[in-house]
């Protein structure tokens, strides 16, 4: 459908195309051409109410337009619309667009609408203007060392984010627009000649075959594209913090950001890049073996404790030390219920708590999470419902699951201990082996964009493994990490030490 | 459509079925559980049946921490029973306690001197074969009957199976008593049916171990005192500490003894079939005390004179313990596998007869060698 010639038909078609919204705003005015101050061509400016910046539409177009415009030549070799765009208007980005649909599009976007009485086209001006939230300290991956900057919902903030500490010009932001509906942007953002450009065209393709009426959050694009939606495992990783993209951005990876979303995604993505935290890069090697040893033993512990807890206490009792044996069943008589049921209302009660303290607003959900913590935990020892080890097992579990750094990864694992405690409940230590078992020979078959989720342990690449369990100092991590295949796998071309070594021999001679 | 419910039904049904499974499995909580600490073993005095003694901690006793648990409550149960097989028995007491008897934490098994005379080898085939037995525990043979030994009032702790069993694992500093848990004297036992446990002796408010029992063919035939089971654990190559002391004209030197190696290897000769075992003594110790009542000021002797004498005190202790065990015709130290692994020719043509004349025969040379490290800081 296009335009027609004469303006006010013009005005009517938009107008009915938009239903005669209500935060459509409708701008006419006369236009006198400059050498002709006779002529009057009548134009219309169409926007949205609070999408456009009305202090740019005074600016940029109204004062050019009615004031400035009598300064200018025209020319007769073009056209007045022409002259308008090319010349009168002061405003960023100006296009010329004829096609209703485009048209309409831009509307919707933020952009202005002009309209001149005589052009079947119409000039759409970028003066885009909403309001949106500043950045703020990351949420859920906090550090204590490290930038405290994290994405927000503006996509174009979240790219400025990304470019201000890689100012490389090979970094390419390539934008699609997703859903029927909501035309939502999708940004993929790459490193020419460091990522794989197979791994780039995959997830481009993936991308542009989603077909949905809106991408309200990357968590969307993030479920519609991943390798495997069946597995309570996520193999997209998403991240809060722009420095997490962008080491990831120049280890070969591929971000994904999506406007209204303060999270990217990041592909590949495997069970050890999600057991990192940012933070471990920043601090000394040393500090960051400590920590990442923890957290490596913690997410364990937090994982198989209550399933460990039931086989033992229900099946083999001969395993616990004879003193703590003794002390668990005197601590447990007169408990009501078998220690599989105890385990599992409390395991239940501390995800209730969990969810609970993140629906309900600030400042009483810390008060939900002390009172349920503190004096239900307390309370249900003394009422003989459970008994004290319970507690101190669920808390373990409870402050243990807090040290993953990812939340989704810490999701799934969550999901699979209940597996266990089932499977550890009819069965005992062997039923905890089993689930173990299945749950690792799961893992094994996960890939996330043909990259293995288990990497670098299996498949085993001992030079991987510089950055997993253990983080190598950095002069030890000289190339990216190979599962990303990367293009150009160098990262340091002489360390430290050699160049010291050179500059020691430069003065030698 | 209708595969996929009829999979569904099924994993439905499944995991129904689970549930119809309670009780049948065998999930029996801590608490359900009687935990047997201590495990006696006794003749029954008019009839051939045994007498089977357990003491069980009486749980709600050990709530630390909470209002209720006086120290007034009993800490213990004592049951006993008499029967003929173990497991009869067993089955006997858990009508009588109610709950499963669960063998897991036993601490202790000992057996009454008179029962131990008439032969252990049908008595701990139970406990063999019992996978959840905890292979550490300790047999032990009782100067008396084993339910005395139960009936002793510690001060240190409420059950007398923990304290003794701590006794004995703690007494790695200590020479007088043969340490070995099950495992190990089941390993002897297999071997030829001889082997040493510790001796333990219950008075009225006193549990003492020391000493040991001497088994031979799985039966109890003599015991042996505190200077024969060092002598014995120096054989073993088990000494991890205890102390050494000679007398010195008018003072007494007193010794610990740091560590120590045995090395036992035979000989035979070629000719005469004359077999022979030389046992090296590798010591090292230290100087804790010069006891001297005359004078009033320590005088040292020189220390290479007080090696001297320590050598031949150890090196005699261990000569008049082989004489006895050779006397006995018993070889709880596998003299015997030693003879084996290196000649096994031998060994096998005498091997029907091997405590009988053998090893009555073997001579042994014993050679100690006794370093003292420190003398203290006293110059």
């Amino acid at each position: 459908m296009k335009l027609s010639k004469r303006i006010d038909e013009s005005i009517a078609i938009i107008k009915q195309q938009l239903h005669n919204t209500s935060d459509l705003v409708l701008r006419q005015f006369d236009l006198e051409p400059p050498q002709a101050p006779d002529i009057k061509i009548p134009c219309a400016l169409f926007y949205l109410e609070a999408m456009a910046s009305s202090s740019q539409i005074i600016d940029g177009i109204m004062q050019p337009l009615l004031h400035e415009i009598r300064r200018y030549n025209l020319s007769i070799k073009t056209t007045f619309i022409n002259f308008i765009q090319e010349s009168v208007l002061t405003s960023g980005e100006v296009d010329k667009q004829t096609e209703l649909n485009d048209i309409l599009l831009s509307i919707m976007i933020g952009k202005v609408i002009l309209l001149i009485d005589g052009a079947q086209a119409a000039l759409t001006i970028d003066v885009i203007g909403y309001e949106h939230r500043g950045v703020e300290a990351p949420k859920t991956e906090a550090v204590i060392r490290g930038p405290r900057d994290s994405f927000t919902e503006s996509v174009i903030q979240n790219i400025m984010l990304i470019r201000r500490r890689l100012r490389d010009p090979d970094l390419v932001f390539e934008k699609l627009t997703i859903g029927e509906r909501g035309k939502n942007d999708v940004v993929v953002a790459y490193i020419q000649h460091l990522a794989q450009p197979e791994l780039v065209e995959e997830v481009l393709t993936r991308i542009s075959k989603i077909d949905i009426d809106v991408v309200l959050d990357s968590g969307y694009i993030e479920q519609l594209i991943e390798d495997d939606w069946w597995t309570p495992f996520n193999t997209m990783q998403d991240a809060e913090r722009p420095d997490e993209v962008a080491a990831g951005l120049v280890e070969g990876r591929v971000a994904i950001l999506v406007d209204n979303s303060p999270f990217a995604l990041l592909v590949p993505t495997t069970f050890n890049t999600q057991m990192m935290s940012p933070e471990d890069y920043y601090v000394r090697w040393s500090s960051a073996n400590f920590v990442r040893l923890i957290r490596f033993v913690a997410s364990f512990a937090a994982f198989i404790t209550p399933a460990l807890y039931i086989s033992l206490v229900a099946f083999h009792p001969e395993m616990i030390p004879s003193q703590l044996a003794l002390s668990i069943a005197a601590t447990r008589t007169g408990i009501p219920f078998p220690s599989f049921i105890e385990a599992l209302v409390m395991e239940l009660a501390l995800e209730l708590l969990r969810e609970a303290g993140i629906r309900l607003p600030g400042p009483i959900g810390q008060t939900i999470g002390i009172v349920g913590g503190l004096v239900i935990g307390d309370a249900a020892v003394r009422a003989g419902i459970v008994s004290p080890i319970m507690v101190i097992v669920v808390a373990m579990t409870a402050i243990a699951g807090f040290v993953i750094p990812t939340y989704t990864l810490s999701f799934g694992l969550r999901i699979s201990r209940f597996f266990l405690m089932i499977l550890a409940g009819f069965l005992g230590l062997y039923g905890l082996v089993l689930g173990l078992l299945i749950i690792l020979g799961h893992l094994a078959t996960l890939t996330s964009f043909n990259v293995s989720y288990l990497s670098p342990w299996a498949p085993f690449n001992f030079r991987d493994l510089r950055d997993s369990f253990i983080r190598a100092p950095w002069q030890k991590l000289k190339r990216r990490p190979q599962y990303t295949d990367s293009l150009d796998p160098t990262r340091q071309t002489t360390t430290r030490k050699d160049k010291l070594r050179k500059i020691r021999e430069r003065k030698e001679k | 459509m209708k595969r996929s419910l009829l999979v569904l039904l099924i994993l439905l049904t499944l995991i129904l079925v689970i549930f119809s499974l309670t009780g049948c499995w065998d999930s029996t909580d801590i608490d359900q559980r009687s935990i047997v600490m201590g495990v006696g073993l006794d003749t029954e005095m008019f009839s051939d049946d045994l007498v089977m003694t357990i003491e069980v901690p009486v749980l709600t006793s050990f709530v630390t921490g909470s209002d209720e648990s006086g120290s007034s409550e009993n800490t213990k149960v004592i049951l006993s029973t008499s029967g003929t097989g173990i497991a009869k028995m067993a089955n006997q007491l858990e009508n009588r306690v109610w709950r499963e008897i669960f063998f897991g934490h036993t601490k202790v098994i000992i057996i009454g001197e008179d029962l131990a005379r008439q032969g252990i080898g049908p008595l701990i085939d139970f406990f063999d074969r019992n996978p959840k037995l905890e292979r550490r525990l300790k047999l032990v043979i009782a100067d008396g009957r084993a339910q005395d030994i139960f009936e002793t009032e510690s001060f240190r702790e409420p059950l007398a199976s923990v304290y003794l069993s701590q006794m004995l694992e703690v007494s790695t500093a200590n020479t007088r008593l043969v340490i070995q848990n099950f495992q190990d004297t089941l390993r002897h036992l297999e071997h030829n049916g001889d082997a040493i446990v510790p001796r333990v002796r219950g008075e009225k408010e006193e549990l003492t171990a020391a000493g040991g029992a001497l088994i031979k063919d799985y039966k109890f035939i003599a015991w042996l005192g505190e200077n024969e089971t060092q002598a014995i654990s120096f054989l073993y190559n088990n000494v991890k500490g205890g102390i050494v002391s000679a007398q010195v004209e008018h003072a007494l030197y007193t010794y610990t003894i740091r560590n120590s190696r045995t090395k036992i290897s035979p000989h035979l000769d070629p000719t005469t079939e004359k077999l022979s075992f030389l046992i090296e003594v590798e010591a090292e110790g230290d100087l804790v005390e010069v006891f001297c009542p005359q004078a009033q000021k320590t005088v040292v002797k020189a220390l290479d004179e007080i090696e001297i004498k320590l050598n031949k005190i150890i090196g005699d202790e261990i000569r008049h313990t082989l004489k006895k065990l050779q006397d006995l015709q018993v070889d709880p130290i596998g003299f015997s596998i030693l003879t084996k692994r290196k000649y096994p020719k031998f060994w096998q043509e005498h091997k029907l007869h091997w405590k009988e004349t053998i090893l009555p025969q073997i001579e042994f040379e014993v050679k100690t060698d006794f370093t003292i490290r420190h003398t203290g800081i006293l110059s």
